[in-house]
Parts: structure tokens; sequence; C-alpha cells
């Protein structure tokens, strides 16, 4: 672990302190949700992150389509990984929010349903990454890396789209919409600190994906040597 | 709406969001490991 990885995760462990104190202490109480609505300080960031995180797949998807270096494809598995689990926070603080505030947990409304296809779309990826074999895996990766982005988009806009039972966007969502100052604060803060673990998160697997296939040729190149 | 009506879903939900922060951390310190075993491996076998 390198010098500028050990500032960073304590850059970032310091952010992510202050994230909660805003998010808990600071950011007001809303008026008619109550405290449960302090869950939106970590739903909202994970959501931007990692609809960022698949930005990030596909420019790296289609980086290693035009040029196939190995770098742009570890990028690629690493972002897409880290996606997948800040995605998984969204679709499960979100029903833990919906529960005491719409009364039900889950509702097929295009905003939900879109962004589970989403998660189910970058999971496929990744089973794809770790079962199949062959060297055309990297390629079928990239290819499903660049159209699967195609969701997110659809994700962001569903919003504005369709009617649905999820509240409507906090930006540019016309009259009535928007945040409090001292709650857009708390929003930033624990972006910033959400989007410094994931960059920390992506380090880490980026460096171990390469890390793997230098292995994996030295082995075989071992092997070669043997015969 | 009393303020603190909701707070166990709010509990609940910072529990998954560093669940499985967590749980991604302790698989990348396992992945770390595993590749050093297998670097050390290949370079015993390489040495015999």
């Amino acid at each position: 672990m390198t010098k500028l990885y050990k500032a960073f995760s304590a850059v970032t462990a310091l952010l992510l302190l202050y994230g909660f104190c805003q998010a808990w202490y600071i950011a007001p109480t809303e008026a008619t949700m109550g405290n449960v609505q302090r869950i939106f300080y970590y739903h909202l960031p994970s959501a931007w992150v990692a609809f960022l995180l698949f930005f990030v797949n596909f420019l790296a998807s289609a980086w290693y389509l035009i040029r196939r270096t190995d770098g742009a494809d570890a990028l690629a598995l690493a972002a897409a990984e880290v996606g997948v689990s800040f995605c998984t926070i969204v679709l499960i603080t979100g029903p833990i929010w919906a529960r005491p505030i719409w009364g039900i947990w889950w509702t097929w409304d295009a905003r939900l349903t879109s962004t589970l296809v989403l998660w189910l779309i970058y999971v496929s990826y990744l089973v794809l990454r770790h079962y199949a074999t062959g060297g055309q895996v990297p390629v079928l990766a990239a290819a499903l890396g660049i159209f699967g982005f195609v969701d997110v988009p659809i994700v962001y806009m569903a919003i504005r789209w369709f009617r649905t039972q999820h509240p409507q966007p906090v930006i540019g969502g016309g009259q009535g919409s928007g945040l409090d100052h001292t709650m857009w604060v708390a929003v930033l803060w624990n972006l910033a600190a959400f989007a410094m673990l994931a960059v920390l998160f992506v380090w880490a697997r980026y460096r171990q994906a390469l890390a793997e296939r230098a292995l994996e040729e030295a082995y075989i190149q071992a092997e070669g040597e043997a015969q | 709406m009393n303020p603190s009506s909701g707070n166990a879903y709010l509990y609940a939900a910072y529990i998954v969001v560093w669940a499985v922060h967590s749980l991604y951390a302790y698989s990348l310190l396992g992945r770390a490991r595993r590749i050093r075993r297998e670097a050390a491996e290949l370079e015993n076998q390489r040495q015999r």
C-alpha cells in the first residue's frame, strides 16, 4: 500500500465521519417524514456514485474495444464491481425508506424497476467476467458494458418521463422541488465522501486486476519453461 | 408524524450501507492476500 493510498484513505475516513455528522446532527429534521428522511443523505449520493462508476465502466469498455489495453479492461472491471456495490445500497436503502413513508417496501414503478434492471445488467457483467472462459471474454464484457450503460439515462429520466411513486427530482424538478440549503450541504459532503471511498475501492481493485493478470501470465511462462 | 417514529428504519439503512461497504473492503483484503500467496508460491516454484 503506497503512502498516497494511505493518505487518501485517511482523508476519506475523515470525510465520511464529517458526512455522517452532517446527515445526523447538522441537517434539519424534515417536517413531514421526520428522522427517517436522513436515509436520503446516503441513498442519493450512493445512486450518483453508482451512475458515475457505470459511466467510467462505459468509457473504459469503449477504450478497451479501441485500443485493447489491459489497463482499460481492468478499470472497466473495477468500476463495474464497485458500482454494483453502490447500486446494491441504493436498492436496499430505498425500500427501507419507502416502508414507513409509502407503506410498502416496493412498487414496480419506472424508477425502481429501471434501477433493478440496471443492477441486474451489471451483476450479469460481473458473472460473465467471473465464470466465462476464453480470450473473447473481455470483448464481450466491454460490449455489455457499453450497451448496459444505456439504462443509466433511463433510470435518471424515469421520474421525468413517467408518473412514478418515487419522488420528483430535487434538481431541475420544476416548481416546488428542491432542497433546503443545509440539506444540500449534507448531500454534497456525503457525495464527496462516497466518491472518495469509490475511488479508493476502484484504485485497489484496478491494481488487483492487473496483478492477477500478470500472475496468470507468469504462471503460463513458468509452465512453458518447465516443459 | 413523530420525528423519531422512523428511527428503526434509519438505523437499519445505515447499518446496511456500512455492512455492504465493509463486506466489499473485506473481499478486497481477501483477494490481496490470495494474490500475495500465489505470487510467493510461484516464486518458490521458480527457485526449485
